[in-house]
């Protein structure tokens, strides 16, 4: 029952980072598809169109950090608990890379034709980051409670 | 996977279609935009070729024949599973269907006979059915039927085609709005973009009688002089 219980811990240490990898992959290729479109329609100004395409990279470096905390929490009965936070954490993270991987596609598309809007166009996306910002914090806080608790 | 991401690249290489009455030039050409659609997988492609000739023959509605024309829709129909694609073609066919009836009243000719068939839309039988009233029962449903026969028979010819362009332009954004990166939203952008063509080659059109009748003007100011 204890292996169980561990390898449910396991799971949940791995979850973010590998549902963040999912995320920033899907994301970082969609962006990325829209930007090397861009660049045949533009003349100009590349280098910010495949900066744009490389945010949703963001959610695996949340999704490491908070692998590497939630690992160093786990034991026989903290592991339930790092199973849920690390599952939950690693949705939200996949969830937020797939979508600000839309929102950089759809930045890029308008803004390509249209440069004084570029700035404001990345504002979705900001949005988007800042829910996986919160879905990082809170679960770092979590695991200090779970830890301190036991 | 791969079909929905090439849609990404595609539709980002694509530029911004501005409403087609704020242009005075293509935003891209026949030429380039053909070269951009070689990205498609080959199921789309073909599907694009297909629509391709459907608005070459559209365009030369008055060189065919009605038989031609409910050939050509023929053979369309096995790609009208495309919701967008149905939705778009169905709404021209419907206007199309509205304009004949409406012309073929204005010259004082009677409803068409349903033994000969004489267009594909759904309307046709309801038209037939309904040939005395002003807006053959569709007003409620069309609310363009009138202005459009007010001005057909007020033989506004320039105002007639803004008005009917604007209605295809409408519809298409209509049908296209909330969605990106997807087969829709292309099909979307190659209708505009064939409303642009044809409204600046009617432009074009436009500005080659005007000179014609420069012209004459010119030839017969000459003539009074020389008198």
């Amino acid at each position: 029952m204890e292996q169980i219980i561990m390898a449910l811990g396991w799971f949940g240490v791995f979850s973010p980072m590998a549902l963040g990898a999912v995320g920033s992959i899907i994301g970082c290729a969609r962006a990325g598809q829209a930007a090397c479109g861009a660049l045949l329609e533009t003349e100009s100004g590349h280098g910010r169109f495949i900066g744009v395409s490389a945010m949703p990279s963001s959610q695996i470096i949340y999704g490491i950090v908070v692998m590497l905390t939630l690992q160093g929490s786990l034991h026989a009965d903290t592991a339930p608990g790092i199973f849920a936070i690390g599952l939950l954490a690693g949705i939200a993270l996949m969830a937020s890379g797939v979508y600000q991987g839309y929102c950089c596609a759809s930045a890029i598309n308008v803004s390509k034709n249209k440069a004084e809007i570029f700035g404001i166009s990345l504002a979705p996306a900001a949005v988007v980051e800042g829910f996986a910002v919160f879905a990082f914090v809170f679960a770092l806080v979590l695991v200090g409670s779970l830890s301190g608790g036991n | 996977m791969s079909q929905v991401n090439v849609y990404y690249t595609l539709i980002s290489s694509l530029p911004y279609l501005p409403r087609y009455d704020q242009v005075d030039r293509l935003p891209i050409n026949r030429e380039r935009l053909r070269e951009r659609l070689k990205m498609l997988e080959p199921s789309d492609a073909e599907l694009i070729a297909q629509i391709a000739i459907f608005l070459c023959w559209d365009r030369q509605q008055t060189a065919c024949t009605d038989a031609e024309m409910i050939a050509q829709y023929e053979k369309m129909r096995p790609f009208m599973t495309q919701p967008a694609l149905a939705a778009i073609l169905g709404f021209r066919m419907d206007l199309i269907t509205i304009l004949a009836a409406l012309r073929r009243r204005h010259l004082g000719w009677g409803a068409p006979q349903g033994d000969s068939p004489w267009s594909v839309s759904r309307l046709a039988r309801q038209i037939e059915n309904n040939w005395e009233d002003p807006t053959f029962k569709l007003g409620a449903v069309y609310s363009w039927i009138t202005p459009v026969r007010d001005l057909l028979v007020a033989e506004e010819t320039v105002a007639l085609d803004r008005l009917i362009f604007n209605l295809i332009w409408d519809r298409i954004n209509h049908l296209t709005s909330g969605v990106d990166f997807c087969l829709e939203k292309l099909l979307g952008y190659l209708f505009k973009w064939d409303v642009i063509e044809n409204w600046l080659s009617y432009e074009s059109r436009a500005a080659e009688i005007r000179f014609a009748e420069l012209v004459q003007e010119v030839t017969c100011e000459h003539k009074i002089d020389f008198k």
